[in-house]
């Protein structure tokens, strides 16, 4: 028995110290200096992706200040930029970058455009349940799966087989899983995989990333598409393409930083900086925590990926 | 004696006091009981008023008015030479410049304010040329200057803002070359040109003297990849766009519309005849989907390329709106940054604000005679440029603030960009700003319909009935014990048993189709033939128990009843459906099981309706007068005939109020089935998949909506809709309780 749990005990230190190999935060990232006189209530509002990632952040700002009290809501990046605007959150965490309409609204209010800063990366991944024998799909495919009008111009995908599966599931339909519109995803997977199409009727809109995974997990038929973070043994993610021939990638951490990953974005925070003006000493000391070493561990903790050096540099400089 | 008249008059006056005690007790519960219905009309008036305030500014349409024309006086030339008239017209989005290239090939910038020349900047590449011809791209200001040698000379102008104390004080102004083209090695004029650039490639189109239609694409690398198309002989190239930088169109004066995929080669995709007269003004709208096209009588038209069939893998060219006609002929086209809309302009020099996806004119100005060489939609779609022949630039102020709202739009068919025809689609939300919102509500309020007659199909029969056995037929003490317990059913929170559904009974069920499917018939059969067996039993053994007491055998007879279904299940499903249920239903019938569906939502929602139309019916049957049943019952009616032919038709008033109040509770229903539905907004009755809901509709959407947007309000609208229905219904329910109720006073 003890030698039992031993190996299992070893098998998962092993898993960790290869996933700890894969990715590391760039060396080349400073650590975070604490300041002096912050003190004061942060709120946030805005990303459900981003929601469990705010709160880490916060807890590790919290520890570092005590003094200080924080509230994250995260319903949908779309939340964001009317937070902003009303002044009722000083961070807008966004999982898409904002829309021009948005920031007419912004600047509308206020004079000037709000200050953008990358957090750090993520890719969607399509998944589908975890007995299902597919490994691979390219662009076109996915586009013909959730897409009603079929920009990538590819043959309308209805049933398993016409992705090549046989037996059994040869002729079961796809049931598909999607993110409700009010999220970042929505949006991202709608622009990038569909070149702005139209989804299907058929895509039932679950309310969070965790939901979409639930639901591949509990129908065997299932396809879904949701962040990378939220992968679950109950479900597989598939290797994705940009086209036929093409070169297949699970969303490892070089491939999405070496963009060779399609399905990538940036995570942003959002947050109202006057021109001219320096920002609030509290919502900059936050941000460079997150743009440092321990903030960028965080990320990775979280199931996502952080930024690289250079990256961090240029956003840096941004809160100067 | 005295006493005892005194005894009478004090008891008199006594009376008297606690009868006015009384009165005034009455009085002020007149009082309150009217100033709390008063509230409640008040309250139901003020959601109304509140949802008319939220929604009235989509029904204002779009205003506008023209500022006057202001002289952007063109400087004078370094050679002396006479010129001609700019050929391109631009703005930053706040509106503080305004610039043109002028033929010469100079670019002047004006200060908005008073059309006063600011800067003049040139491109060096234009050194020495003469331009013939310009374009600017709808988004990021990218300038083509097409030359009289045959090149064409590529530019970018940029605006980047300036300011102090936070607030906006000046722009830079930038302009940057962005490389030149040989495009006719002969150097004869460009008579037409149009430039595009999308992520790092370059694309440019022109028209040469000889009519050749020459594109270019440049990539990252600099390599400039050439090909020369022609029009049909004896046609002439009049007008010219590129779609991004995936197509090329072009009109001719023959009034063909020719189409030209640029990759991954150049190839005439279609060509259609789209008017009788000459094509005049060509462009295409925020996206580059639509193509709008101008003719010289006026007509305006957007086309867009989709597949008529789903099966079709090339694209045809269709023409999907059409707008009325301007009065002269069209010279000018102009796109929006910020949406679908655009505006026309024609050589009266009239102007019309229009959008393409409604396909709605919001609005058009007459003309002074001049006729319009340019016309810009300002980029924050607050204002209307036109520049007219003598140089003059006449403003508008325009605010158009919901361009995609129209009742055909909420009600009707639309045909939307990439769709093989008109059809009702919810789909309110895209990724970027060239997105084509699509705001049917009749996917909603069909899901709604469709959710309600499946929750009562399950619920009434069961609410009805049972109603109806407990009051009549089951022991009082039994049901003191099951009132209670199904009232107690109401208290369970609406988002529990959405939950349970969508988590947990949906895989379920999934699993188990066939077996739920003959639960349906089985439990019914099984009940039956209990109550038959207690029939058979010999009298007085029945009448030694209680009444109700048959349950103790119809209840187990109905377990055994689902027993045998969930058993026979398997060999049921590969008897009579090959042994695969969903895929018989898939291949038989062209339906698709999804797992969370319409019997899932039917069965959770009927549970949160039982209580409310259970309990009302059995008030209904027990207010029934007990005489009439009482007399039935001494003429020698059994139970049954009395429960069906005297209690039913009394009871019915109440019955119909409480199917019809579960009917209103069922519409509104949000957290049922927005847990345990996909909310998918499918137009189709099968009980197999599911449906969007007005409501639950709402509740995913408004945490989104930017406020005061085109969707924030729409979603208000469709709060006003399930207002109007819940209301409507009401008082349909009310008019028939009380006409029911009317015809059974007699009794």
């Amino acid at each position: 028995m003890r030698s039992f749990l031993g190996v299992i005990a070893a098998t998962s230190l092993a898993a960790t110290a290869v996933q700890a190999q894969a990715v590391k935060v760039d060396p080349g990232i400073p650590g975070y200096q604490k300041a002096s006189g912050v003190s004061g209530s942060i709120t946030s509002v805005g990303s459900d992706t981003m929601n469990n990632l705010m709160a880490l952040w916060g807890e590790a700002f919290v520890k570092l200040y005590p003094n200080l009290k924080i509230q994250v809501e995260g319903k949908g990046s779309t939340t964001a930029p009317p937070a902003l605007i009303a002044g009722s959150a000083q961070f807008g965490p966004m999982s898409r970058a904002m829309k021009a309409t948005e920031i007419d609204q912004f600047e509308q209010k206020y004079g000037y455009k709000p200050l953008q800063i990358r957090t750090c990366l993520d890719a969607l991944a399509v998944y589908v349940n975890k007995d299902n024998p597919l490994d691979k799909l390219t662009l076109q495919q996915v586009d013909a799966i959730f897409s009603k009008t079929r920009k990538r111009s590819g043959k309308a995908i209805a049933t398993w087989g016409q992705l090549g599966l046989t037996g059994d599931w040869a002729n079961r339909p796809l049931s598909l899983y999607g993110r409700n519109s009010a999220s970042g995803t929505y949006g991202f997977f709608k622009e990038h995989s569909l070149l702005n199409g139209d989804y299907k009727d058929t895509v039932k809109e679950q309310p969070g990333s965790a939901s979409v995974v639930q639901g591949v997990t509990e129908d065997r038929f299932g396809i879904g598409y949701s962040g990378i973070g939220y992968r679950t043994s109950g479900v597989k993610a598939l290797a994705l393409a940009e086209k036929e021939g093409g070169n297949f990638s699970t969303g490892s951490y070089e491939d999405v930083v070496g963009g060779k990953y399609p399905l990538n974005r940036y995570l942003y925070i959002y947050v109202n900086r006057a021109p001219g003006k320096s920002l609030d000493p509290l919502v900059k000391e936050f941000l460079k925590l997150v743009l440092s070493k321990e903030g960028q561990d965080v990320v990775l903790k979280d199931g996502y990926l952080p930024l690289s050096a250079e990256t961090v540099k240029q956003e840096l400089a941004k809160l100067e | 004696m005295s006493q005892a008249v005194l005894g009478v008059r004090e008891r008199v006056q006594a009376a008297s006091a606690r009868i006015k005690g009384m009165k005034r007790a009455d009085r002020l519960a007149t009082v309150i009981i009217t100033l709390g219905g008063l509230i409640v009309v008040f309250g139901v008036l003020f959601i109304f008023l509140f949802i008319l305030g939220e929604t009235w500014p989509l029904f204002r349409g779009a205003q506008g008015r023209s500022l006057g024309v202001l002289p952007l006086s063109l400087p004078p030339s370094p050679d002396g030479g006479r010129l001609a008239g700019p050929l391109v017209l631009g703005t930053d989005e706040y509106q503080m410049y305004l610039y043109q290239l002028l033929d010469d090939g100079r670019f002047a910038f004006y200060r908005a304010r008073d059309g006063s020349l600011a800067r003049e900047l040139t491109v060096p590449a234009l050194a020495g040329a003469r331009p013939t011809v310009a374009s600017r791209s709808l988004e990021h200001d990218f300038i083509a200057v097409g030359t009289a040698d045959g090149r064409v000379v590529l530019a970018q102008v940029r605006f980047r803002p300036r300011y102090a104390e936070a607030a906006l004080v000046d722009l830079e102004i930038e302009l940057r070359e962005r490389g030149a083209i040989e495009l006719d090695p002969a150097r004869r004029p460009i008579r037409l040109v149009s430039y595009d650039e999308h992520e790092g490639q370059k694309v440019v189109a022109a028209v040469l003297g000889s009519g050749d239609i020459v594109t270019a694409s440049v990539g990252d690398d600099e390599t400039v990849r050439r090909s020369t198309v022609r029009v049909e002989p004896g046609e002439s190239v009049t007008a010219l766009a590129l779609a991004r930088t995936e197509g090329l169109a072009v009109g001719t004066d023959r009034g063909f519309l020719y189409y030209w995929e640029l990759s991954p080669e150049v190839r005439l995709a279609s060509r259609n005849p789209a008017s009788p007269a000459p094509l005049t003004a060509l462009a295409t709208n925020l996206g580059g989907l639509s193509l709008l096209v101008g003719d010289a009588r006026g007509a305006v038209s957007a086309w867009f390329r989709t597949r008529l069939q789903d099966r079709d893998t090339q694209l045809a060219l269709v023409q999907a709106h059409v707008f009325p006609s301007q009065s002269a002929a069209v010279t000018a086209i102009g796109g929006s940054v910020r949406d679908k809309s655009f505006a026309t302009a024609a050589a009266d020099g009239s102007v019309a604000l229009r959008h393409t996806t409604s396909g709605r004119t919001l609005l058009s100005f007459p003309g002074a005679g001049q006729p319009v060489r340019q016309v810009l939609l300002t980029p924050k779609m607050d204002g209307i440029l036109s520049r007219l022949a003598d140089g003059g630039l006449r403003r508008y102020q325009i605010s158009s603030p919901h361009p995609e709202f129209s009742w055909a739009a909420l009600f009707g068919r639309v045909w939307y960009e990439g769709y093989p025809s008109a059809e009702y689609v919810w789909q309110s939300t895209g990724g970027t700003d060239d997105f084509e919102a699509k705001f049917s509500l009749v996917p909603l309020v069909f899901g709604t319909l469709k959710g309600t007659f499946y929750a009562l199909l399950f619920a009434v029969p069961i609410a009805v009935f049972g109603a109806l056995y407990t009051s009549v037929f089951v022991h009082p003490s039994i049901k003191a014990k099951v009132k209670p317990t199904v009232e107690i059913m109401a208290a369970l929170p609406s988002v529990v048993i959405g939950f349970v559904a969508g988590l947990w009974l949906a895989s379920r069920i999934e699993t188990r189709v066939v077996p739920v499917l003959a639960m349906l018939v089985l439990l019914p059969l099984f009940g039956t033939a209990g109550m038959l067996l207690w029939d058979r039993l010999p009298r007085r053994a029945r009448d030694r128990l209680k009444p109700g007491t048959e349950i103790l055998l119809i209840v187990p007879l109905m377990l055994l009843g689902a027993l045998v279904a969930i058993g026979s299940g398997p060999r049921l499903e590969a008897a009579l459906f090959d042994g695969d249920f969903k895929l018989w239903l898939n291949q038989a019938l062209g339906l698709v099981y999804d797992q969370r569906n319409s019997l899932v939502v039917g069965i959770a929602m009927g549970f949160a309706v039982i209580p409310i139309i259970f309990t009302i019916s059995e008030d209904a049957f027990s207010s029934v007068p007990a005489h009439l049943s009482a007399a039935s019952l001494a003429l020698g009616a059994s139970r049954w005939q009395t429960a069906v032919r005297v209690v039913l038709p009394t009871a019915s008033p109440g019955i119909f109020s409480a199917i019809m109040i579960g009917f209103g509770r069922a519409v509104g229903e949000t957290m049922i089935v927005l847990m345990a539905t996909g909310n998918t907004p499918v137009l189709d009755w099968s009980v197999f998949n599911g449906m969007r809901t007005l409501s639950a509709n709402i509740a995913v959407e408004i945490p989104e909506a930017p406020h005061g947007a085109t969707l924030y309000r729409v979603l208000f609208l469709a709060g006003g809709v399930l207002f109007a229905m819940t209301f409507a219904v009401n008082t349909i329910a009310e008019l028939v309780r009380q006409r029911l109720r009317e015809r059974y006073r007699a009794i």
